[in-house]
């Protein structure tokens, strides 16, 4: 009891509050302008977080996260333009209604649902974290270096794009967590006589470079004339109920919303998978159940909310597989991982242990960002039209040089940046061919973990490592493994087959 | 033939077998203790993962398998105009070498201005641009160095 209350009142003041608050006016900003998302926002505060304490660091970064995941909708129902991939699917109704004179409504409906959606995936995160972390207490090498390559399999199977290509994108990941001194014999490993490289590769120049740089290198490469100029206004419908959303209206739409939290927080929980297919999987539930699907698709707000609700669910769910098993499910556990590692809090199941406080005070500031974000949201509703209209050709000479600033400040190193710029290069370069970048970042991360677990399983089983198939949870994750291989390798003799059939 | 992937294919097999044959054995000890694998094990590994990822693409590629998913995620399906990156690329470097030996204030001074200038002509004139630049640079003086305490890069010049 009293590490919780502990918890409670490192975020519970007045700092850490207003950095939830500057972190949602951040995440709505970034987030409603076309092409920037808050995976970029968050790359580019990560730096500035190490210089203050882990308790205004997390909230900011958390209040970006939650925030963007709604302002990313704001696109949708205005321009009919996704600010992101997750908010594809709160155009079908989105931009209908706003057409309809209802934006007001679209806007308030979708936060409304947002944050109620985001506050349910959050209970449930709460009360599956701890017993998760009691379970992978249990968990040995063995389990832990299955459970590593299952997370990144089912990425690569489940996430954007070729297979094959997140294969190679997950074992150039782990290759580059490689580069530094060798953890058993401690000799230099690839660090080509570079002293700067003998303690590895820093994790935020990648990060950096990996989200933020590499997206500013193509939108320099693409950019020809300002795209994101497209004018838009949100004025205030003659009809008074077309600018409200009531209660009455969210009662309506209350199965839809519980629903799709729930189908959001299962998504959520799975690594890779994110919330970009949530939406999708989200609306078409609330479609088949609805009693006037006929509606659907031509400014329907439930199906507007249950898109959403799904989409935001995600938020909260993702961090269950990163505090209960260290292993982070998405982009931006990926980077909260950075935050607290370099605090000193390391996410896994010994987190509960040994700083409980500092998880609850994590579950804490996910409930307040709730309702901070709703907040701000409310009354930056009436001007996201004009977030909208900011110029790309304006924010990206001012992003890039923000990517430099953010990256020097990490180390106030020279060094470092030109990590950072490699990175941005080659994940320019992974986008251009459809490479999953995430995947590539997340098996950076794993990557010493990997060949810690690796190399100790080798010991404790002599040597041979079909040994773990006799441990319950190692031989669970192992099936897994192989079965996805089966199916991919299945796939592919399928088409395979399906293009010479069509050939002929 | 999908000769984009057919590309990216043979570029990943050239790389891992560079990784494999040559630059992993002259750059990663080959000692180990006994129980334990070699040093060089787990990035040889790797770069048969990427060897073997390669390949699958490359066949994929020469079979002609449609290329549905991949255009829906391939968000640079505009052609690379190979001049055009060469100049974006050659600009990031000088900047990025000119921030230590130069200065950061006056690099991103220049890098600014003119990156402001030539994306928004003929909206923004180079003095408006200058203006941004300067204003943008005041306030991460006064928030890094002043707030933050972390001094930028202080080259020849300021």
């Amino acid at each position: 009891m009293n590490d919780l209350i502990n918890g409670i009142l490192l975020v519970l003041n007045v700092k850490s509050i207003l950095m939830m608050a500057l972190g949602a006016v951040l995440g709505v900003v970034v987030g409603a302008i076309p092409g920037l998302t808050g995976t970029m926002a968050i790359a580019l505060v990560l730096p500035i977080t190490l210089y203050v304490s882990p308790w205004l660091g997390i909230p900011l970064i958390l209040g970006i996260y939650k925030a963007s995941g709604w302002s990313g909708s704001v696109g949708s129902i205005l321009l009919g333009t996704p600010g992101n991939a997750a908010a594809a699917a709160m155009v079908l109704d989105g931009y209908p209604m706003k057409q309809q004179g209802k934006g007001m409504k679209a806007l308030k409906a979708s936060l409304v649902c947002g944050v109620f959606a985001d506050f349910g995936s959050d209970i449930i995160t709460i009360l599956v974290c701890a017993p998760l972390a009691t379970l992978a207490l249990m968990f040995g090498p063995p389990e832990f270096m299955l459970l590593i390559i299952m997370a990144l399999m089912v990425i690569a199977s489940v996430g954007a794009g070729s297979f094959w290509k997140a294969v190679i994108a997950a074992a150039l990941g782990l290759f580059f967590s490689l580069v530094g001194m060798d953890p058993v014999l401690s000799t230099p490993r690839l660090t080509f006589g570079m002293y700067q490289l003998l303690s590895g590769i820093n994790l935020v120049p990648l990060l950096i470079g990996a989200f933020a740089f590499s997206e500013m290198i193509q939108k320099m490469m693409n950019m020809t004339e300002d795209s994101a100029v497209i004018k838009t206004s949100l004025n205030p419908s003659e009809i008074k109920e077309n600018n409200s959303y009531t209660f009455r209206e969210f009662r309506s739409t209350f199965k839809s919303v519980v629903r799709s939290t729930l189908i959001g927080t299962w998504i959520g929980l799975l690594p890779g998978i994110g919330s970009g297919v949530s939406p999708w999987v989200g609306y078409s539930a609330a479609k088949r159940s609805s009693k006037h699907p006929e509606e659907f698709g031509k400014g329907s707000l439930e199906g507007l909310v249950a898109a959403q609700a799904a989409s935001n669910s995600v938020a909260g769910a993702n961090l269950i597989p990163l505090l209960s098993l260290g292993i982070p499910g998405d982009t931006t556990a990926a980077l909260l991982i950075g935050v607290m590692m370099a605090h000193g809090l390391i996410p896994g199941p010994l987190i509960f242990d040994r700083t409980p406080d500092a998880v609850y005070a994590i579950f804490a500031t996910l409930i307040i960002c709730d309702l901070v974000y709703l907040l701000v949201g409310l009354v930056t509703c009436r001007v996201c039209g004009n977030i909208t209209m900011v110029r790309n050709s304006v924010l990206v000479p001012i992003v890039t040089v923000l990517c430099v600033i953010g990256t020097y400040a990490y180390n106030k190193s020279i060094f470092d940046v030109f990590v950072m710029v490699f990175f941005g290069l080659l994940g320019f370069a992974m986008k251009r061919n459809g490479v999953n970048v995430p995947i590539f970042v997340i098996a950076f991360i794993l990557g010493s973990m990997f060949e810690t677990n690796f190399r100790q399983s080798l010991v404790l089983l002599d040597g041979n490592l079909l040994g773990a198939l006799g441990r319950p949870v190692s031989a669970v994750c192992a099936l897994v493994i192989v079965g996805m291989v089966i199916s991919n390798l299945y796939r592919f003799y399928r088409e395979r087959k399906k293009n010479t059939a069509e050939k002929q | 033939m999908d000769k984009k992937n057919m590309a990216f294919s043979l570029i990943c097999i050239a790389v891992s077998l560079v990784f494999i044959f040559w630059i992993i054995p002259d750059n990663v000890p080959s000692s180990s203790l006994s129980g334990d694998i070699p040093s060089a094990a787990l990035p040889t590994g790797m770069m048969c993962a990427v060897l073997v990822g390669g390949v699958a693409v490359l066949l994929e590629a020469v079979s002609g398998k449609k290329k549905k998913q991949e255009d829906e995620e391939d968000s640079g399906g505009e052609k690379l105009n190979p001049l055009r990156f060469a100049v974006i690329l050659a600009v990031l470097i000088g900047y990025v070498l000119a921030l230590d030996n130069i200065g950061f204030y006056v690099s991103t001074l220049c890098f600014l201005t003119l990156g402001l200038y030539y994306y928004n002509r003929p909206r923004l004139s180079l003095v408006k641009t200058a203006l941004i630049s300067v204003i943008f640079l005041a306030c991460v003086f006064l928030l890094f160095e002043k707030g933050l305490v972390v001094y930028m890069p202080r080259g020849l010049l300021f």
